[in-house]
């Protein structure tokens, strides 16, 4: 929990960062379970395609630390 | 019929993967991106799980958990990027309720899966065929026809009142029909008409102004699958047209673009009006209505289907028990309050009835009360109309005049001289009618 009280950037960036990695999580895991089940490769690229564009902005994010965070 | 999902994240990227991820485990995925969207599966049947983000571009998730216009859910799950103490207190006070923190952790989430297809499982079934309740003669016509028309390519067209059923019909066909895609569900009354052609048929980044990015309409998410078309009278004409050559060719062509993408999608259509009288007032292209309605499937009203009314009771009430870890039981007598009443609100308002009833006990008994109606006019079919004792002259009059407007598609001249007034008549009562409506709100 967010108990210490921190500006309103760096809420927003954290917010924003926990959503980039929740993509990154599911879309890297999802792809991996469409090969176990054997799924169309096309949607399997599609998500590993999210899950890089996500890790481009995580990298945009860290490159940007809010003062404080 | 699978276990449901229902995801609400403004993230898209992630919402599509994690319906991926559920349907790759046996779920039926929906996706809402606002609070918005999210009220537009009111009309869902129960989902089994809700997974929630707090941060909505419209307001706060946690609207939708007291938000009685949202479909009945199983266990809810708040997943926030944003989270704060105050957020976990209200969420954790209310029933059903966990409290994760992004990134969801998808072994978390696969347990999580696992666990509500567990709790499905040990839910009543008894009675259930095509995943509904439904024993008297005309279900059982209903589910004969889902049978013989399911692994056809017909194209079937169900029509019934509001609350009678038709998306559960339209899930049953899709889901005895052996298709692999998903099954997409649109209601083409819903959405703003500016927008249908877009959610529909998808649009192409710059097409217009706001479409930042090329989006895939529901005809291709439905590919391999099926859409459901409901209120296809409310879709407008000029898309009704474009809707038909798409179901001629098989291919879309997004809004903005000039590439024809081929689609392999089964249409299932629905309205809660007569489709022939839809035909005649000009509301459903003659053309469309058979090119959607090779086989036509008639939801009968709740008020029709005699003791299914009790065992659909008993349904919910089960459930609601199951829910809840308790065993609470109808009180004496409420047998014969159900089938006394005419629940014009159909399956979906005795739903509602059984939850009330639940909620308000206090003890091992339910009671259930139906809410009262004033006396309505009756629809019929083949334009006529008619009226139950009870009704003052000033609503038969009223009902005269706006079923008659409604069928000569709002024409005030062609109304007049079907009701042998003036038009000045029309318009001075339409006046009144108006004023009597502001003066009540």
């Amino acid at each position: 929990m967010n108990d210490v009280p921190v500006s309103e950037e760096t809420r927003r960036w954290r917010h924003s960062l926990r959503n980039e990695l929740n993509t990154i999580t599911m879309a890297t895991s999802t792809a991996a379970s469409l090969l176990e089940h054997g799924g169309a490769l096309d949607r399997v690229r599609q998500h590993l395609a999210r899950a890089e564009a996500a890790c481009q902005r995580c990298a945009e994010l860290v490159r940007d630390w809010p003062d404080g965070g | 019929m699978p276990a449901s999902l229902l995801i609400v994240d403004d993230d898209r990227d992630f919402t599509e993967a994690a319906s991926d991820f559920a349907r790759l485990r046996g779920f039926r995925p929906y996706v809402a991106h606002s609070l918005e969207q999210s009220r537009q599966f009111a009309h869902l049947p129960p989902v089994d799980l809700l997974l929630l983000d707090l941060e909505l571009p419209d307001g706060s998730g946690l609207e939708l958990l007291d938000d009685p216009s949202m479909p009945e859910h199983g266990q809810a799950i708040i997943v926030t990027g944003q989270p704060s103490v105050e957020t976990a207190i209200q969420a954790v006070s209310r029933p059903v309720v966990d409290y994760l923190l992004k990134p969801l952790c998808p072994l978390q989430f696969d347990a999580l899966l696992k666990q509500t297809a567990a709790a499905r499982e040990s839910l009543p079934s008894a009675n259930l065929r095509h995943g509904m309740i439904g024993q008297c003669d005309a279900m059982c016509r209903v589910h004969d026809a889902i049978d013989r028309v399911a692994t056809s390519d017909a194209s079937v067209l169900i029509s019934g009142a509001s609350g009678t059923g038709k998306e559960l019909v339209a899930r049953a066909i899709h889901d005895a029909s052996g298709r692999t895609g998903p099954f997409v569900a649109v209601n083409a009354g819903a959405v703003a008409p500016e927008l249908l052609a877009s959610h529909l048929f998808g649009h192409e980044r710059g097409s217009f102004t706001g479409a930042n990015h090329r989006h895939a309409g529901y005809f291709e998410q439905a590919h391999g699958g099926t859409l459901f078309l409901d209120e296809i009278t409310e879709m407008p004409l000029a898309l009704q047209v474009y809707l038909l050559r798409v179901l001629e060719t098989g291919t879309v062509t997004r809004v903005g673009g000039t590439e024809a993408i081929a689609t392999d999608v089964r249409v299932v259509a629905a309205t809660n009006r007569d489709p022939h009288l839809a035909v005649e007032a000009r509301t459903l292209r003659e053309d469309l209505f058979y090119r959607l309605a090779d086989y036509q499937i008639a939801m009968p009203e709740l008020r029709e289907r005699g003791h299914d009314i009790v065992l659909l009771a008993r349904y919910f009430l089960d459930r609601l028990n199951a829910r809840h870890g308790t065993s609470r039981r109808f009180a004496e007598g409420t047998d014969r309050i159900l089938m006394r009443h005419a629940w014009p609100g159909n399956v979906r308002e005795l739903h509602s009835t059984i939850q009330r009833g639940y909620l308000s006990s206090d003890g091992a008994l339910v009671c259930v009360r139906p809410l009262s109606h004033r006396p309505r006019a009756m629809a019929m079919g083949g334009g006529a109309v008619g009226f139950n004792v009870g009704m003052s002259y000033a609503e038969i009059e009223q009902e005269m005049l706006l079923r008659t407007l409604a069928h000569y598609d709002n024409d005030r001249t062609r109304t007049a001289l079907a009701l042998g007034v003036s038009v000045r008549t029309i318009q001075n009562q339409l006046a009144r009618l108006r004023n009597r409506e502001n003066h009540s709100t």
